[in-house]
């Protein structure tokens, strides 16, 4: 197996700060479709940035590189004030998955690419769902303890716990496998042509 | 009044706790603390200009929390309004953190709190990216207009093509002339990295810090 080499975490670090661009966007997307959007935000992040995610996997293409977007991620979140322990837990846990998924080369196929980022992005979306499945409560006593009323909180659980919340995490999979196919749809053609060819990693 | 110099790392520490206190301690005492806090940062450091800006910035989203709340139909987008606002302090800090210090000087911070290398490198590198994002946009819509080419919401696929692939080759060749560069200052040296920017930790930090811990304290005796 190759391994993670200085300038591949540098590229990575360079496309975690326009992943980070496509996050904010998705928010905003998200404060307009309202409760439900809260809930499947991951998914509509993963949508926008499937390119994001093809294209580390065919510029980078070793093992780690979705565990290290993920961390760069949690670092910068932290330093910015939104850390979240669950949210940690849930997004380390999937990214190594996808990294077991799409790590291998840079000429992994694009199915399992999409499968690392439908999964990447369910760890995101469970760092809500999951505790409000098990910790509904008390999960939902910070959030007042917070500020946040009582019935804008049950109206955001609603999209996140029993059926509600496992249609939640499918539709968070789905845009994010089919981001990733508009980012091929999007790159295919610079990565067969021209300089940019994709080249098996040394 | 000689503009006080703080050490990065406080900053690091204060944006790391701050945020989990919010579990412990009420909102209606946290939230006015932070503010008040990061406005008094800010005026220690000098930054006169940007804690204007804050408190407009604040002022406005209070009023549009306040809206929301009002209307029976608006309070969910009350909450997001409630999470910008709750992370608006932290959010002052960390755009002085990204402002203020050199990459240098952050990378010196960063690794203070014994995090991997690589993992400290990388995210200096995103946190440095992120604020030139807006001129790389800049030059890529000036090539798009010289070549008539435009974003259209009438070709959804093609204007997301024209946004996003020219901004992943830049970082593609961007990364390349990074990486050499910090080959060169000895990035992946297995040792100790010492820095020409590295800070002790002054009394005013301490100060700062104490501060800090002295108000999230004070919270949590007033929440029993």
């Amino acid at each position: 197996m190759k391994k993670i080499k200085i300038k591949d975490i540098v590229l990575t670090a360079l496309l975690t700060a326009l992943y980070l661009i496509f996050y904010t966007i998705s928010g905003g997307i998200t404060f307009i479709i309202g409760p439900f959007g809260h809930a499947i935000s991951p998914g509509i992040c993963g949508f926008l940035s499937g390119a994001i995610i093809l294209f580390i996997s065919r510029k980078v293409g070793k093992f780690g590189q979705f565990t290290v977007l993920t961390a760069i991620i949690m670092v910068v979140f932290s330093l910015m004030g939104a850390g979240y322990l669950p949210w940690l837990i849930t997004c380390m846990t999937t990214a190594l998955i996808a990294d077991i998924i799409a790590s291998r080369s840079n000429k992994t196929p694009v199915i399992f690419v999409a499968l690392a980022s439908g999964i990447m992005h369910v760890g995101q979306a469970w760092g809500t769902i999951v505790p409000s499945w098990f910790f509904m409560e008390s999960y939902r006593e910070t959030w007042i303890k917070k500020g946040q009323t009582p019935e804008s909180m049950d109206a955001m659980l609603k999209y996140t716990q029993g059926t509600m919340g496992i249609i939640s995490t499918f539709i968070v999979f789905a845009l994010a496998f089919v981001g990733v196919w508009l980012g091929y749809l999007i790159l295919r053609k610079h990565f067969k042509e021209g300089k940019y060819k994709v080249k098996e990693n040394e | 009044m000689k503009a006080l110099k703080i050490n990065p790392l406080v900053f690091i520490i204060i944006n790391v706790l701050a945020p989990s206190m919010y579990i412990f301690i009420k909102a209606t005492y946290l939230l006015p603390f932070l503010m008040i806090f990061s406005a008094c940062v800010l005026l220690l450091m000098g930054r006169f200009k940007r804690l204007g800006i804050s408190a407009v910035i604040y002022v406005a989203m209070f009023g549009v929390y306040s809206l929301f709340m009002k209307i029976e139909a608006l309070n969910f987008w009350g909450l997001f309004v409630l999470i910008l606002m709750q992370s608006f302090p932290c959010a002052v800090l960390a755009v002085l953190l990204v402002s203020k210090y050199s990459s240098a000087e952050l990378l010196s911070a960063l690794e203070g709190l014994r995090l991997p290398r690589p993992l400290v490198v990388a995210a200096t590198i995103t946190l440095k990216y992120v604020p030139t994002f807006a001129r790389e946009l800049k030059f890529i819509t000036e090539s798009m207009r010289l070549r008539g080419i435009k974003f259209s919401i009438l070709k959804p696929i093609s204007s997301f093509r024209y946004f996003i692939a020219p901004q992943l080759f830049r970082c593609s060749a961007l990364s390349e002339e990074v990486t050499a560069a910090g080959l060169v200052k000895g990035i992946d040296a297995p040792i100790r990295r010492t820095s020409f920017f590295e800070q002790k930790i002054r009394f005013s930090d301490v100060a700062l810090l104490a501060v800090f811990l002295i108000g999230t304290l004070g919270g949590l005796i007033w929440a029993k």
